[in-house]
């Protein structure tokens, strides 16, 4: 309870205490308010074309964007490239960089995305890998079991496939791929033959 | 003790400000948030080092059966969100993970297998071991099946009941819809000194709205042959084993 110690004053007499205690809190209310208009830090992030970059699930539109002071999961995708998972800390009117070290696509873990399994020997598992141009395209060997050849295309924002001899289903005519991929396959295809 | 009403005045008024500020403030947006949907649809908030391995349909399958374990083991969690909380392993049971249930801290061990069929793609999830329903997708189109609950409460397996879906698949590949009659489900007599015991089904069966007499031969556990004969009794179909989960 706040008291008056002065024994002279009376109803009408400011007491500089209150005062300084209403500026307190109007001051605090402020600082509030500018908080919530203003207060953000900066994410940057710099990745290969033609990513995709989430952050905590929402899909960026920018390379830069403002976020809260906080902690955030950001991912980073792109069609030839494994996704990289960053944590992130911003800072209030900060700015932080996501620059990730991204590795190629592991050729299995594409063709299975795909396929979903080698017929009945399971998860595939790719040899030969080999990427053409400017990694749009995939051929390989997959197995196990055996040692059928495929061709994956990156066409329309998805990978798909444009050639697999190991199941049915699947288109089978190489004479639609690039001719540097058809000849890979065929190298492929000569050195599981011998 | 007396002090200034206007002061008083000034002191609540700042004071109305303060909590109105703090409200603004605790409810400020954040367009970056996790969401965390109310209506049942949680999401895996790590998702990609398992869509990187598994086809888009193998994947949403498995989350919906995610969703569903935990509805029904968990009826009244709050569940927001999911969590991989190891690596996702490959091997030659499949596609294994630990998933965490968010907030309630609830962890499962996940296989997810997956069988492609000369282009249809099956999916298998067993959470704790145990196998949920199993799917059957194509990219045309969906097929539906009825009664091979029924052929499953008398004895078939649950890869066996995925098996039959493939070898109808097998047989006509743009299936739309089987169904089999259930009142004609039979089971060949069992022979104790049979050497690979196996067991057989006889039934009848809509394919499309056609008629065949089906007889199913299982091979081991998850295997079986599907043979057909029309409704003159020829013979037009034989599967040869078809096996799922492997």
């Amino acid at each position: 309870m706040l008291t008056n110690m002065n024994p002279q004053s009376t109803t009408n007499t400011p007491q500089p205490l209150l005062t300084l205690i209403a500026v307190v809190l109007v001051v605090i209310s402020m600082v509030l308010v500018l908080l919530t208009l203003f207060g953000y830090g900066t994410l940057k992030v710099s990745a290969p074309a033609g990513s995709v970059v989430t952050v905590n699930g929402h899909t960026l539109k920018d390379t830069s964007v403002k976020l809260r002071p906080g902690t955030y999961d950001v991912v980073v995708a792109q069609y030839a490239k494994e996704p990289s998972r960053t944590k992130v800390s911003i800072k209030l009117l900060g700015t932080s960089t996501v620059a990730p070290a991204m590795t190629q696509k592991d050729p299995s873990a594409l063709v299975a995305s795909l396929i979903g399994s080698y017929g009945g020997y399971g998860i595939p598992v790719v040899t030969g890998a080999k990427w053409f141009e400017g990694n749009t395209w995939m051929a390989a060997t997959v197995g196990p079991g055996g040692s059928s050849q495929i061709a994956l295309h990156y066409v329309d924002q998805q990978w798909k496939i444009a050639y697999f001899d190991g199941l049915l289903g699947y288109p089978s005519d190489k004479n639609t791929l690039p001719e540097a991929v058809a000849n890979h396959l065929e190298e492929q295809a000569a050195l599981y033959a011998n | 003790m007396q002090i200034n009403q206007k002061q008083l005045l000034l002191l609540f008024g700042a004071l109305v400000v303060l909590v109105l500020s703090i409200t603004i403030y605790q409810n400020r947006s954040n367009a970056y948030a996790y969401s965390n949907p109310v209506n049942g649809n949680f999401e895996i908030r790590n998702p990609e080092g398992l869509q990187r391995w598994l086809p888009a349909e193998s994947y949403s399958y498995t989350v919906d059966r995610l969703r569903d374990y935990i509805a029904t083991t968990n009826a009244d969690a709050p569940v927001t969100a999911m969590l991989i909380t190891k690596s996702v392993n490959t091997g030659s049971d499949g596609y294994s993970f630990t998933v965490e249930y968010l907030p309630i801290g609830v962890s499962h061990e996940v296989t997810v297998r997956v069988l492609n069929y000369d282009g249809t793609i099956s999916t298998a999830v067993y959470i704790d071991g145990a196998v949920q329903d199993i799917s059957v997708s194509k990219e045309t189109s969906d097929t539906s099946y009825s009664g091979i609950t029924t052929l499953i409460d008398q004895g078939l397996s649950a890869p066996q009941g995925e098996a039959l879906k493939l070898a109808f698949l097998k047989f006509k590949p743009n299936l739309s819809n089987a169904s089999i009659n259930e009142s004609t489900i039979q089971m060949g007599p069992l022979n104790p000194n049979s050497a690979d015991g196996s067991t057989t089904y006889f039934f009848t069966v809509l394919l499309d709205g056609k008629s065949y007499k089906a007889t199913v031969k299982t091979d081991g556990l998850t295997g079986l042959t599907l043979t057909l004969k029309d409704s003159s009794g020829k013979a037009v179909y034989s599967s040869g084993v078809v096996r799922y989960g492997q």
